[in-house]
């Protein structure tokens, strides 16, 4: 084979034959339908007669949940909520102190007096019960997978499906088998969570020191006795963070699957306000789910910390933990019916969020209004259709002469040459821009479209990945769903370039300014465990529905990995190299630029990698302030109980971001 | 608001206590059945349907059944009446079921009892900057005026001007309908239903112009002021391509009628006054009062509504 | 290496530990070079095509003897192959070719649980960076062998307590090995080798973590212990020095090949070639040699001072300072003794010694 470079260039002239061609052969732009395979009929009819097989055995295990899920969750329910809040405090003090338990007091406080002290119990039941089957299948798993390597990395790639598959292409399969009911959140939020741990166990165990493996071998270890009496324990932190993580991913989940409903949980809370665009309302429960993200995560990582101590020793705590149990019980015999919860307080509070955000709507919707469509007009529509789709009497109120083409091909065409000698690479880039602005990224054709996604498939990833990039155009392409598949591409793009442009800016920022990083952290940590459909309702009222809102929507999520990494990948620069630049003479922005950026640029890469995926994680919800991607059809799916079309859409999203997060890992 | 008050409260409560009593009439008063199991009552995302669903199941209660009421997602339901885990689900809007209703309601495993009694509503409304835009509405006339299609245009409908539609998931009608009466209009899918209150109340509070798809009874229209589009010709017998007034159902579980045969003939008469129920849902959601003490207070103020509903089916 | 020089001291006592042509090859699939049965392998040929064909051979054909009650060094540079030889040894990893015998059991034949059992009684081990389990404390860890092979909690702590108190760290049993210093963390994977009371006693570098101070001491503490246990030891350092300073005899590693073995003496006055003597240049004779490795059988009449065999040379510097040219050396130690003479010792330390000794 050519050089990389020549083939790039051949690539380019291939795509460059295929634009000049589409005008005279329609199906080069456009996939046509008649040319697709009824994937998603064909999944139906062989899917549904084995779920119908399954479902037995689903009902059974859906009605072995159900049981001690009710009675844990009316033991949460029955519990005077002050018992329950001082058992979380103490909790608190014995994973880490008294910060922690001043926390714990505050967030619990602002529960209570928003009024979901209920709902969010019932989350916690879940949650809870989700616990020990992820723990106990992912350790087992994550165990395997050391026993055996050889199984290693299939298991990693299931596991990467399971995490990126969007949970409401599975709600139909999960509601066919485990009915209706909690089951199905709970089945899932454990589908979910397990990766994590198996991921933990991974490393954990290969992380144990050979040294310690071989004493315990010379020590005249069993296989059995090494692993349980040796790596095991010696693996236990990595393993409480496995636990840890487990718990984050169950309780994200719990919230999504909420929309199955039958639990009255805080997510239910946030769906329903959803619907009705009560920005405060989904605020609020918004906020609990922080509040509970926030307690759960410390108090577990406290318990997960290796060098822990404690200022509640074992004793004391277990006799003020059975001295709230008690007290509770008490209680709740004395007074049966008292619910010791404030009634209309988060009511009123909401309705005053929802008045204010009315005001804010109005008086800044001019400017918002001028903002959304100068982007649309100048940044996503040229994307989107091209600059030959966009330079039309209707939009930019002119229409393209032969003349502006040839200037338009002259000038990228030129730039490409002068760069040729220096840096070919970017002049190939620059040749491909050219091209893709002048159709328009969901127009540009699509035999050019699945030959670069082959040719850098096979270029960073050998024949697996070209086999993975494959099978996913395949799904894509003959399963019908090119057109969503392209603006998915668009958005997912537009969002990414955006979000590392804006939150790469910012994390520099952090990192050289200790006072953006101290209020940026918070921003993002909210950004992140908030359920995302909080953001959709102001997102909306501004921008209304459409494309420019699910951007927003996406970037909003999407903008965290660059912040966070960007700050993370310089401020951990090694201080040597730094001050030995500076000893050179280096000025602040040499330091910056020379220095400190190359050296984080691994780190750097992994945060877009990792924007990258949230974007694309991000395209079901997008979905709800109407776009015509992916994530749509993931919708129309549930609409239709259309089990088949469901999982096409849902195991394309699922596969494109593997190939991207493969694409970019080396 | 000049809704609310258009038909008197008092007539359309004993409206409704007319047509409570003609229901009451055919059926046959029946044995209360597995009274000391539970009834699960499915309560949706929206404020009417809650209490619809809280005001039911308090009647069943007063029959001597005992109630749960179960928060429910729209399309899930159907799974859970399917299989029992849920029993009755008393509103149930018919124009955003999508293909999962039908699909069920073929299998057998549920039953559609018959109307809720709501004076539905379903058509294209508009905010009153568009009708500043557009002088001549509600004749749908005036939206084929290019003034008007350019006050509502937007970058991605250019050169028509944009209708917000229901979710993808809903359906075309309205789609279907610009289209057969080569209205000028590009049909934008919602993706939910929050994104079309939201955009309703954010184009209503800034005053900009809008037109969409939309139905009544809901609670937004209490708050917001929209006129009603007075529709353009469609084939009434095509449901694809006409918006009639979508039905309002109660939909139960199939072995309901063995299990709880007083109870499902009370859910078979049982019937809400849309303004009534407007009214409810202002209290709850303007005037910060819970569902369980609204519903309550209906039950204390109605009985001569319900109490034949319970006599009529319990012996 | 030719066999004579195996056994240059120590003939008398039993082998213990018996290692013959011993191959270690890492590498896509080293079992493919050895599978022929009755083929003689030339060792350079083999190695020089193993390299060339992909494979790195981190033991080449090692053969040597290891008696009872000795302290035998492996020693060379870092990447020479110790470890890999010494866990070949210990059969941590599998040899690829060769024979090694323990008290004349075929040890690379020893089935899993046969191999458990040899592990929990007659093999003890310590290592470079201690291989202590985090999770267990001081006594835990020490009583962990015993654990394994199901002794009961009170006998088993009580024995641990004893060998902690042997290793000098009464008081810390309930600490934790993070709260303890690198030399204090040694000395538990001292006791806890000991534990089983193994007769076979490889440290793989135990000392090399630690500063130079430590490790001194903790040679002076290995010296009496091993005075007191009469353990037969494999020890690996990369330090000549200790080497020396412990060594009965010393097995000279580079490139996986053993170069030379011998006692330090015997290593530092006749070095095999020219990278032995590179490699012992630095040392400083006069404290490494003693009196009774120059020591000769036939008696000298004008001895006029004696000194014991065990004494450095340096010891003898003074006294030849002050005149004495002939010494009668007391046996001492593994030393028969016998009679020395100045200019033999001179001669020995070469120049720079004897600029000294006019000094002196
Ligand atoms: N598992 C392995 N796979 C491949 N090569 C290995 C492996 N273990 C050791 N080697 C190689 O074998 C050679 C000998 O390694 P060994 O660990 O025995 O050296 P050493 O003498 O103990 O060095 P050090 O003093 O650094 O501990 C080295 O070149 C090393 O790279
Ligand atoms: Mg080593």
């Amino acid at each position: 084979m050519a050089s990389p470079l020549f083939r790039w260039l051949l690539l380019f002239l291939f795509c460059l034959a295929l634009v000049l061609a589409s005008p005279f052969l329609p199906w080069l732009a456009a996939f046509p339908q008649g040319w697709t395979l009824p994937l998603a009929d064909v999944l139906n009819t062989w899917a549904l007669p084995v779920f119908d097989i399954l479902q037995g055995p689903g009902r059974a295990l859906a009605a072995g949940l159900d049981l001690p899920l009710r009675g844990l969750r009316a033991a949460l329910e029955w519990l005077p909520w002050p018992a329950l809040a001082g058992i979380v405090v103490l909790l608190a003090l014995r994973a880490s102190g008294w910060q922690l338990a001043v926390v714990a007091i505050i967030a619990q406080a602002g529960i209570v007096a928003g009024g979901y002290w209920p709902q969010a119990m019932n989350t916690l039941a879940i949650v809870l019960m989700s616990l020990p089957p992820a723990v106990l299948i992912g350790f087992a798993l994550g165990a395997a997978a050391h026993r055996w390597p050889r199984i290693e990395p299939a298991t990693v790639a299931a596991l990467d499906v399971m995490q990126t598959l969007p949970a409401f292409a599975y709600l139909i399969p999960l509601l066919i088998l485990f009915g209706f009911g909690p089951a199905p959140g709970l089945v899932a939020g454990v589908v979910f969570a397990v990766p994590p741990m198996v991921r933990n166990t991974i490393l954990g165990l290969a992380r144990v020191p050979a040294e310690v493996v071989e004493a315990a071998q010379m020590c005249g270890a069993t296989s059995g006795q090494l692993f349980w009496l040796a790596k095991v324990p010696a693996a236990r932190s990595q393993l409480l963070v496995g636990v840890n993580q487990t718990v984050m991913a169950s309780l994200s989940m719990v919230i999504i699957v909420a929309v199955i409903g039958g639990f009255n949980d805080i997510g239910w809370e946030v769906l329903s306000a959803m619907r009705g665009a009560e920005l405060g309302r989904s605020l609020m429960s918004g906020l609990v789910i922080v509040a509970m993200a926030i307690l759960l995560d410390r108090i577990t990582l406290g318990f997960a910390s290796p060098g822990r101590t404690t200022i509640l020793g074992q004793k004391k705590f277990r006799i003020a933990f059975g001295a709230f149990v008690i007290a509770g019980v008490v209680t709740r015999l004395i007074l049966p019916e008292v619910t010791f919860l404030p009634d209309a307080l988060g009511r009123n509070l909401a309705r005053s969020i929802d008045a204010t955000l009315m005001d804010f709507v109005v008086a800044t919707g001019p400017f918002f209004a001028a903002l959304r469509d100068g982007l649309n007009y100048g940044l996503m529509l040229p994307l989107r259709i091209g600059l030959l789709g966009a330079a039309t009497p209707t939009v930019w109120g002119f229409t393209l002469m032969p003349w502006m083409i040839a200037a338009y091909a002259i000038v990228f065409a030129g730039g490409a040459f002068i760069l040729w000698r220096r840096t070919p690479t970017l002049a190939i880039a620059i040749l491909f821009v050219g091209l893709a602005l002048a159709t328009g990224i969901t127009r540009f054709p699509w035999p050019g479209v699945v030959a670069m996604a082959l040719v850098a498939a096979w270029a960073s990833g050998g024949p697996r990945l070209f086999a993975m990039t494959s099978g996913a155009l395949g799904l894509i392409i003959f399963g019908g769903l090119w057109a969503a598949f392209t603006q998915s591409a668009y958005l997912t793009a537009l969002a990414v370039v955006l979000c590392v442009l804006i939150g790469g800016a910012l994390g520099l920022l952090a990192a050289e300014n200790d006072r953006a990083s101290a209020i940026l952290r918070p921003i993002n940590d909210a950004l992140q465990t908030m359920p995302q459909f909080v953001f959709l309702i102001p997102a909306l009222m501004l921008f209304r529905v459409g494309e420019f809102t699910a951007l927003i929507a996406i970037m909003l999520y999407a903008i965290v990995p660059p912040m966070r990494y960007v700050e993370h990948g310089l401020r951990n620069v090694s201080p040597a190299l730094v001050e030995a630049a500076v000893q050179m003479g280096a000025t602040r922005s040499q330091l910056l630029w020379q220095v400190k950026l190359p050296l984080a640029r691994p780190v750097i890469r992994l945060g877009i990698n990792q924007t990258i995926m949230a974007a694309i994680s991000m395209l079901v919800i997008a979905a709800l302030v109407g776009t015509r991607d992916l994530g749509q059809q993931v919708f129309i799916a549930l609409g239709k109980a259309d089990l088949g079309l469901g999982l096409v859409a849902g195991f394309a999203i699922a596969l494109l971001a593997l190939i991207a997060d493969r694409l970019l890992r080396d | 608001m000049t809704r609310l008050t258009s038909l008197p409260t008092t007539t359309g409560r004993a409206l409704l206590a007319g047509i409570a009593v003609l229901s009451a009439l055919p059926s046959q008063a029946a044995e209360l059945g597995a009274a000391d199991e539970t009834i699960q009552m499915a309560m949706l995302e929206w404020t009417g349907n809650n209490i619809s669903t809280q005001i039911a199941g308090r009647i069943l209660e007063k029959a001597g059944y005992k109630v749960e009421y179960v928060t429910a997602g729209n399309f899930p339901q159907f799974s859970g009446l399917s299989d029992g885990t849920l029993d009755a689900s008393v509103e149930i809007w018919m124009m955003n079921v999508g293909d999962v209703y039908p699909k069920a309601l073929e299998s057998g495993l549920i039953e559609n009892i018959g109307t809720l009694g709501l004076r539905s509503r379903e058509g294209w409304i508009y905010t009153k900057a568009t009708a500043e835009a557009c002088p001549g509405l509600p004749d749908w006339h005036a939206l084929m005026e290019p003034a008007c299609v350019a006050a509502l245009a937007t970058p991605d409908t250019l050169p028509n001007g944009r209708f917000l539609d229901y979710p993808a998931d809903w359906g075309a009608r309205s789609a279907n309908m610009l289209a057969d009466n080569a209205m000028p209009y590009t049909a934008i899918p919602a993706g939910s239903e929050g994104a079309m209150v939201a955009e309703l109340r954010a184009a209503a509070a800034g005053n900009t112009p809008l037109l969409m798809t939309f139905w009544e009874p809901h609670f937004v229209l209490a708050d917001v002021e929209v006129g009603w589009v007075d529709m353009p010709p469609c084939d009434q017998a095509n449901l694809e391509r006409c918006i009639v007034p979508p039905p309002v159902d109660k939909v139960v579980w199939a072995g309901m009628k063995d299990k709880w045969p007083a109870a499902y003939g009370i859910l078979t008469d049982f019937r809400m006054d849309t303004d009534q129920q407007q009214q409810m849902m202002l209290a709850v959601s303007e005037k910060g009062e819970s569902l369980q003490a609204v519903a309550d207070k209906w039950i204390a103020e109605n009985e001569a509504v319900w109490r034949p509903w319970v006599d009529a089916n319990v012996k | 290496m030719p066999e004579t020089d195996q056994n240059s001291i120590d003939r008398h006592r039993n082998v213990k530990l018996q290692c013959r042509n011993v191959w270690k090859v890492y590498g896509p699939r080293p079992d493919y070079y050895f599978d022929a049965k009755g083929y003689r392998i030339e060792p350079e040929l083999l190695a020089a095509r193993l390299t060339a064909e992909g494979h790195l051979p981190a033991l080449i054909d090692a053969s040597f003897d290891v008696h009872e009650g000795e302290i035998f060094v492996i020693m060379g540079l870092s990447g020479s192959g110790k470890s890999t030889l010494v866990r070949c040894l210990s059969r941590l990893i599998d040899a690829n070719h060769g024979t090694i015998q323990l008290d004349g059991q075929d040890l690379l034949a020893a089935t899993p649980r046969e191999l458990i059992e040899i592990r929990r009684h007659k093999m003890g081990m310590v290592f470079q960076s201690f291989g202590l389990l985090p999770h267990l404390t001081v006594l835990e860890n020490t009583a962990f062998p015993l654990k394994l092979q199901g002794m009961g909690l009170a006998e088993r702590e009580a024995r641990a307590r004893e060998m902690i108190r042997l290793v000098g760290l009464d008081g810390r049993e309930a600490s934790y090995p993070s709260q303890l210093s690198g030399g204090q963390q040694q000395r538990v994977g001292i006791a806890r080798s000991l534990a089983v009371g193994p007769d076979l006693w490889f440290l793989d570098e135990p000392f090399s973590a630690l500063d130079p101070l430590i490790r001194r001491q903790m040679q002076d503490e290995f010296l009496r212990l091993q005075d007191q246990l009469k353990k037969t030891i494999v020890f690996i350092t990369h330090d000549i020095m200790e080497a020396c300073r412990l060594a009965d005899r010393i097995a000279l590693m580079r490139n996986g090949r053993i170069i030379q073995i011998g006692t330090p003496a015997e290593i530092l006055l006749s070095p095999a070639d020219e990278y032995v003597a590179e490699f012992t240049a630095e040392v400083a004779l006069a404290r490494v040699i003693r009196a009774g490795d120059l020591a000769v059988a036939a008696p000298m009449s004008e001895a006029t001072a004696e000194i014991s065999a065990d004494q450095p040379l340096e010891a003898l510097m003074s006294k030849i300072g002050a005149g004495h040219r002939h010494f009668r050396v007391l046996p001492a130690g593994r030393y028969p003794g016998g009679y020395v003479a100045a200019d033999r010792i001179l001669a020995v330390l070469g120049h720079e010694a004897a600029t000294l000794a006019e000094v002196g």
